[in-house]
């Protein structure tokens, strides 16, 4: 039994790792913004689609990857630059522009679905047999997963705290007006923070594609819940607080598995999300500018 | 010929009353609710198993209830069952939320919903669902003519659940309801009692969503989990969207062009071979591109909400509160 939790323990760490890449780019989407993309699930699928056309070209894993963010950055880039931007230019207000991200995801599945067909694909990876690292049982794959979320991890942390860009972000997410007086492109912060999001989804998507090794037009769309409910549940507009949830939420998932049948796994994490939502809108780390519910 | 019309003209009004139900939700009450389809399954489920006679499966997959009762008894059934899971999921998140917070719990809920439905086979039968669900009278007609009987079973629906809603509508409650939408403060100002009023609008639609819900499940004859994907929800949005939200006459326009006129216009276009999920999935193109072309072009709707006017003030948001919340003095 206690083998059987380190190994869920394993499997937990990969999600939330897939999980943390997904969490970081829609929490900082969301506080640069103010709305959260709901066009992120089906960004992610894109990147995912992306990924696996590209492998009848070119047989190359970090082409493939590239392949995925680039989809998803020149999605991300399309859906403000045609679509957000306008309608916030026109004064609507931020359900609005909710719903208008959540009919984006909707035209952009059923084109998914229109190109793709309903049948999965397969996306296999090469891969080598499960090795002992410490207690737990991870495959090559795993490593490369884990890693990849490492490295964007800390790109966002270090850009975010360390740069001139980093700062302006952070500014424009405090108050977009007040970004504007003090001399920051508000709207140039907002276009780079979308298209580096999307770059990022399309990246979380390819890595998804490559655990799960089939996947249809919805693969990304209830894993967008997870993704908003690990963002939630860390604090809304918080890597560090994104990270957090992503390790709860991933971990959680897995390990409640042993105990419930495997398909309220995801339920597991809905649930924690609406019980966040309702006694502490916050997060774990609320982000000192922003209150998740205003009345 | 006469057959093709009576089977659009059944999906139609099924549509109708789905989207009638929503546009409480939307339209009057402004809130951006994505369970929708749960409760559409819910009535559906509940309605189905009080008409079935009970369930002679073995093996631990069955359907609950099977009280072998009246189609009219399905329908109140439905509805109250629709009603109760909106009072739960209302209660909980109409307290304090709204905007897309609201959204992003409803939509958690209802996946919960189909969770629940898909792995509990001792409650849903599982994948198989329901099936053989009697239709309303068909004892008494041939096969050939009860296509009409059961649309016209529909229209007597639909034409009751559009009375009844335009009489709420004019109600001192409606008004308030609206003058809750429009400013929830002002509205709590003037005395209203803003989550009471919401919820009410929400348990309202509700138990219509479960009504449509049976009427689909006596339609299709059968319930399957699967079946009721939550953003399906969605094509029911356009048609408000397009029609124009809060206006009912505009809800029924909307309709006739999202799941009358799109279906039928997509029909004939030329077959892919090898390609079955095409149609699908032109449909759903089309009813997101219609919301984004709608909203970023006539964000109101091809028939607007007509807004209560007061002719000697210039100032029409005071005077649309005002109205709306001294409604019941």
């Amino acid at each position: 039994m206690l083998l059987n939790l380190t190994h869920a323990f394993g499997f937990g760490l990969v999600t939330a790792s897939i999980l943390a890449i997904a969490t970081v780019a829609l929490t900082m989407q969301y506080s640069v913004t103010n709305v959260p993309n709901f066009a992120q699930g089906d960004i992610m699928t894109a990147g995912a689609f992306g990924a696996y056309t590209t492998q009848f070209v070119v047989n190359n894993v970090i082409v493939q990857a590239v392949a995925a963010m680039v989809v998803g950055a020149a999605i991300s880039f399309f859906l403000n630059w045609f679509l957000l931007q306008p309608f916030a230019r026109r004064g609507a207000k931020p359900l609005i522009l909710f719903v208008v991200t959540i009919a984006f995801a909707f035209v952009l599945e059923n084109t998914m679905l229109a190109i793709y067909g309903g049948s999965p694909v397969l996306y296999k990876l090469g891969d080598s047999p499960p090795n002992q690292i410490g207690p737990l049982l991870l495959t090559g794959r795993d490593l490369v997963i884990i890693a990849t979320a490492l490295v964007s991890l800390a790109s966002v942390y270090i850009v975010l705290k360390y740069t001139k860009f980093g700062k302006a972000q952070r500014a424009v997410a405090d108050s977009p007006d007040l970004a504007r007086v003090s001399g920051i492109d508000a709207s140039r912060v907002v276009h780079l923070t979308m298209t580096w999001a999307g770059a990022m989804t399309g990246l979380a998507g390819f890595v998804l594609a490559a655990q799960v090794g089939a996947f249809t037009h919805t693969l990304g769309f209830t894993f967008l819940l997870v993704v908003l409910a690990a963002a939630v549940v860390g604090g809304i507009g918080q890597v560090n607080g994104a990270m957090i949830g992503a390790l709860l939420i991933g971990v959680g998932m897995e390990v409640a598995a042993l105990y419930i049948a495997p398909d309220y796994k995801q339920s597991v994490a809905f649930v924690a999300l609406v019980i966040t939502i309702l006694f502490r809108p916050d997060g774990i780390i609320p982000s000192p500018s922003r209150r998740a519910v205003q009345l | 010929m006469i057959q093709y019309i009576i089977s659009f003209l059944t999906i139609g009004a099924l549509g109708a009353i789905l989207c009638l139900g929503l546009n409480v939700r939307w339209g009057w009450s402004g809130d951006f609710d994505l369970a929708y389809y749960a409760m559409v399954a819910v009535g559906a489920y509940m309605g189905g198993v009080t008409v079935l006679p009970k369930s002679q499966l073995t093996g631990g997959a069955a359907w609950i209830l099977g009280l072998n009762q009246s189609f009219l008894v399905g329908c109140l059934v439905a509805m109250a069952a629709a009603a109760f899971v909106s009072l739960l999921l209302g209660a909980v998140a109409l307290r304090r939320l709204r905007g897309d917070y609201l959204g992003i719990t409803t939509v958690a809920f209802s996946l919960i919903i189909t969770a629940v439905f898909t792995q509990q086979l001792n409650l849903f039968n599982g994948f198989n669902g329901l099936y053989s669900i009697p239709s309303p009278f068909q004892d008494q007609f041939d096969a050939f003519s009860y296509p009409l009987v059961f649309l016209i079973i529909l229209l007597v629906a639909l034409a009751i659940v559009y009375a009844v809603l335009e009489l709420l509508y004019r109600s001192p409650w409606g008004l308030g309801l609206r003058a809750v939408r429009e400013d929830e403060i002002a509205a709590a100002a003037f005395g209203r009692n803003v989550y009471v009023t919401k919820l009410t609008a929400y348990v309202l639609g509700g138990a219509i969503a479960g009504l449509g819900g049976f009427l689909f499940a006596n339609y299709l004859t059968s319930w399957n989990p699967a079946s009721w994907n939550t953003i399906e929800v969605f094509i029911l949005y356009s048609a408000i969207f397009l029609g124009g939200s809060a206006n009912q006459r505009g809800v029924l326009l909307g309709v006739v062009v999202v799941l009358i006129m799109v279906p039928e216009g997509t029909r004939y276009l030329p077959n892919v071979p090898g390609h079955p999920d095409l149609f699908p999935a032109i449909r759903g193109l089309v009813s997101g591109l219609l919301i984004l072309i709608v909203l970023r072009f006539r964000p109101q709707g091809l028939l607007p909400e007509k807004r209560p006017r007061d002719l000697r003030r210039k100032h029409r948001p005071v005077a649309t509160v005002a109205v709306g919340a001294s409604g019941d003095g």
